[in-house]
């Protein structure tokens, strides 16, 4: 009977130790994914925000092409996206590790961020605005569930 | 008196031929004319004017007369046009003769400056027929360099001509590169300057022609114009800067509060 207070106490401290472990990992990732969403906003500054965007990256310098475009207009739209995504996870560990949920307010301010930078181009707009709508629509299910 | 009108008398001499000197050219004739072709679209190199797809619609035209060494020639009427684009200056030289030599050909000799004197004209181009007839056109065209007033075969063709007879028509057509040569025998046209341009006429061989006619312009390589200031595009770029701007203090902000809280979540840890 002398042993089961022992048992707890270690039980307590493990639990202690995974917590620790736990927010730490948590922590890891609120800095990876805030790193990751930077170099894509670096990225997206290139591609959407430079004098680049007017000709685009490839169809300046490999060849002027309806396929080359399609590609220009995809590189676009993803640093966007994966800018979007990064700083989603990133800012979503972070409300975790603080204690507080993610609110509306600031999915939408996020995503209002990065509608934002396609303000060069309609054809970026729509289908950021597309897959962003798809991207939210898949992280609300996946909450619900 | 009579020295001090004889010093007024020397130095009127003096001035007289120091003035005279300025419209002196050495070893050659004054230029003509004088081009500051338009910029417009190239035309294709190919002795025809495609009036239909606008071909040389920007060119400066001008008449000049292609006259030999003998006083007694009349030259050749000929009509000069002159245009460029960013890349290339096209020269066409259009004349018409009661009979054409079925070896006749018409050069371009190009000036390394506005100089007119004969050895500043280095780089030639040549649109040479070998066999002139209505029925059969069979002509080459040759980039040539000059030394000693001697012509040689330049083997890196740098630029373009064709010619074509109509009737008694005929029209050579050329394209010289701008701030480009192939080797150091070619004259680099700069934007900005001014150069001399020979026109040459002549039957047979370049080096041994006969009936040689030859008269100068000078022509300006004018910079290419400057589009006019999109208002949409400024509007653009201004915005895109405050937003990338903003985007990069936002995440600033948020990369600084990562850091206080690994400072705070550090410090709980460790105490």
């Amino acid at each position: 009977m002398d042993d089961l207070p022992k048992f707890k106490k270690h039980k307590d401290e493990d639990l202690k130790q995974k917590k620790i472990s736990d927010r730490g990992s948590m922590l890891k990732s609120v800095r990876i994914s805030g790193v990751l969403a930077g170099v894509f906003l670096i990225l997206s500054l290139l591609f959407n925000g430079t004098e680049f965007f007017f000709e685009g990256i490839t169809t300046k310098y490999i060849q002027k092409d309806v396929l080359y475009e399609i590609l220009d207009n995809t590189i676009k739209v993803s640093v966007i996206v994966f800018s979007f995504v990064f700083m989603m996870v990133s800012l979503g560990n972070y409300k975790e590790f603080t204690g507080k949920p993610v609110k509306f307010k600031e999915i939408l301010f996020l995503f209002c961020l990065s509608i934002v930078q396609t303000i060069r181009s309609l054809i970026v707009f729509i289908f950021t605005l597309i897959v962003l709508a798809i991207v939210i629509f898949y992280l609300y299910v996946i909450q619900e569930g | 008196m009579k020295k001090k009108n004889s010093k007024i008398i020397l130095f009127l001499i003096v001035f007289n031929l120091l003035f005279l000197l300025n419209f002196l050219t050495l070893n050659g004739c004054a230029a003509v004319e004088s081009f500051e072709p338009e910029h417009g679209l190239a035309p294709e190199i190919d002795g025809e004017i495609d009036t239909s797809a606008k071909e040389w619609e920007n060119a400066s035209k001008e008449e000049i007369n292609i006259i030999g060494t003998n006083p007694t020639d009349k030259g050749i009427p000929t009509s000069i046009w002159v245009m460029q684009n960013n890349s290339d200056l096209f020269i066409s030289v259009q004349f018409e003769l009661e009979t054409h030599n079925p070896q006749e050909f018409v050069g371009i000799m190009i000036s390394s400056s506005k100089s007119e004197s004969n050895s500043s004209f280095t780089d030639v181009k040549i649109v040479q027929f070998n066999d002139l007839s209505i029925a059969y056109q069979n002509y080459r065209f040759y980039d040539y360099y000059v030394i000693d007033g001697v012509f040689y075969l330049d083997q890196e063709t740098n630029g373009d001509g064709a010619a074509k007879l109509d009737g008694n028509k005929i029209i050579y057509e050329f394209r010289i590169p701008i701030n480009e040569s192939v080797d150091d025998k070619d004259v680099t046209l700069d934007f900005g300057e001014i150069y001399a341009f020979k026109i040459i006429y002549g039957e047979g061989s370049v080096n041994t022609n006969t009936n040689k006619k030859i008269n100068i312009i000078t022509i300006e390589i004018e910079y290419p114009p400057k589009e006019p200031t999109n208002i949409w595009i400024l509007v653009h770029n201004i915005l895109g800067i405050i937003i990338f701007m903003g985007l990069g203090a936002i995440f600033g902000l948020y990369i600084y509060k990562i850091v206080v809280i690994k400072r705070k979540y550090r410090k709980k840890v460790s105490g």
